[in-house]
């Protein structure tokens, strides 16, 4: 047992467990954050495509195509450098060089960038979810005298979030498991926590399985309230 | 007095002429029913008079109200929608609303009317049509028929002043037809101003006031029904009746085989 114990703690892991759990708060609502910013930016984004808003349309395909085609990593870099820049160039415009950077929490970066990255992949998911429901669905709605807002509101989107749900969710669970990199511009959340406590006592790999069994029990989480709420919004008489 | 007319309505798609020159007027409370070919454009001129789909030149005359169909705004398009309800081939009902929420949706939404009041509306209409037993079901729930006579009453509730059916019995099971067509026969008799798009020919003999036939886009004759199906003066019509008789026969004795079975 006592050798074990030197490679492998069980032990240490039980009692670095609450430390490493009070750190959940902020993973979450990092994933929460993003999600729902994510999805918002994703809607109007997915509008924009939709109906081919002119200059909208083509920046969003720029917006699209660049935050496919670039790691998270480095967004979160870009966003971290380069929001300071922004707001001091912007303050040099007013004539203020040397106004005060107003501090910025390492969190709210990391939310942006999270946010930014979230968008571009769910306005495609939207895109492709509002464009599949059927053309007859709206047809009838203008028929019986609806706008085009009031047939979006109340034909369409509710259709469309049922299809949406269950993509909806992955892409907070895959949130969920994105805000690990952000402790690459120090927020302590579970990985930051664990990287302390890494440090603090050369246990890595205890603490590393720690917070895989964190991960993986909020995405199970969120995977078991998906499956329930999509029963709950489920269409009587469809599959 | 003309509810509805008309004029040199023209619609092309990628080129394709597909209503070429449409001239035609209806007096209210008066039936029309259009026939001819697939793709003689029968369809579009019901989409094109309540701009499911924008003509590319012609007037459209309702109430002597004049509408520019090259130049009418989103404004007098909702305006028009609201006297005008509309049964689609495929019901196109709502497949996350239950049936009375299907009918009440036109009420509450367009206009205003409040959710208890739209609510008793839209069950006296499914009562009407024989649906009493199915206001909290799904289209998905609903056979061929009883979907087809919940976007009927969707259409009706609103109380529309000109009601368009676009083939409202083509999808369904030849003896479903019958009841189908009884239906929108008492509609068709209660003074409301109907076009009706349908090979039915004896819904046409028995309730329609003017029977139009379409080919290619244009018309190509049109009349009380007695006369052009029984007396059609053009080449055309009567090559395509003489088809149509045949189909109808057809129907009719799968119909009567099937009873007999």
């Amino acid at each position: 047992m006592e050798v074990i114990n030197r490679f492998f703690s069980v032990e240490f892991m039980l009692k670095e467990i609450p430390f490493i759990a009070s750190y959940l708060p902020t993973t979450i609502f990092m994933a929460v954050c993003a999600t729902l910013i994510g999805w918002f930016i994703g809607f109007f984004v997915a509008m924009f495509r939709i109906n081919r808003v002119p200059v909208l349309n083509q920046l969003a395909g720029f917006y699209i195509s660049f935050i496919r085609g670039t790691p998270l990593m480095v967004q979160i870099y870009l966003t971290y450098y380069g929001i300071p820049i922004i707001i001091t160039m912007f303050h040099a415009l007013n004539g203020q060089p040397s106004a005060p950077i107003t501090p910025f929490l390492p969190i709210a970066f990391a939310i942006i960038a999270f946010s930014i990255n979230t968008g571009a992949y769910s306005a495609e998911t939207i895109r492709a979810i509002v464009i599949s429901i059927d053309k007859g669905q709206r047809e009838a709605a203008f028929s019986l005298g609806l706008t085009a807002s009031q047939t979006m509101r109340r034909i369409v989107l509710p259709q469309a979030f049922r299809v949406a749900l269950p993509m909806l969710c992955n892409s907070f669970i895959s949130n969920v498991l994105g805000t690990s990199l952000a402790f690459i511009v120090s927020v302590v959340d579970i990985m930051g926590a664990a990287k302390l406590v890494g440090g603090r006592s050369y246990r890595y790999f205890e603490v590393f399985v720690i917070v895989a069994i964190l991960y993986w029990l909020i995405s199970s989480v969120i995977q078991r309230f998906t499956y329930w709420l999509e029963n709950k919004l489920r269409i009587p008489g469809t599959s | 007095m003309i509810k509805l007319r008309i004029e040199n309505l023209r619609k092309s798609f990628d080129g394709n002429k597909v209503l070429d020159g449409i001239n035609l007027g209806l007096e209210a409370g008066k039936v029309m029913a259009v026939l001819g070919p697939s793709g003689s454009g029968k369809t579009t001129l019901l989409r094109c008079l309540n701009f499911l789909e924008r003509a590319d030149d012609g007037k459209l005359l309702i109430d002597d109200v004049a509408v520019d169909c090259k130049a009418v705004s989103k404004k007098q398009i909702l305006a028009l929608r609201r006297k005008i309800g509309f049964v689609f081939q495929n019901y196109n009902l709502f497949r996350h609303m239950t049936a009375e929420k299907n009918v009440m949706e036109g009420l509450v939404t367009p206009r205003g009317v409040p959710a208890k009041e739209a609510r008793e509306m839209a069950r006296a209409v499914l009562d009407s049509v024989g649906l009493a037993d199915k206001y909290y079901s799904y289209p998905t729930q609903l056979s061929g028929g009883e979907q087809q006579r919940v976007a009927i009453a969707r259409a009706m509730v609103i109380n529309p002043e000109i009601l368009l059916l676009d083939e409202p019995t083509s999808a369904l099971d030849p003896e479903l037809v019958g009841e189908a067509m009884q239906i929108i026969k008492k509609i068709a008799r209660s003074g409301i101003t109907m076009i009706i798009v349908t090979h039915e020919m004896s819904f046409a003999y028995e309730a329609a006031d003017y029977a139009v036939f379409m080919d290619k886009g244009t018309i190509v004759e049109t009349g009380n029904p007695t006369e052009l199906f029984d007396n059609p003066q053009e080449e055309r019509t009567r090559q395509f009746l003489k088809r149509l008789h045949r189909d109808n026969r057809d129907n009719r004795d799968n119909r009567d085989n099937r009873e007999k079975e």
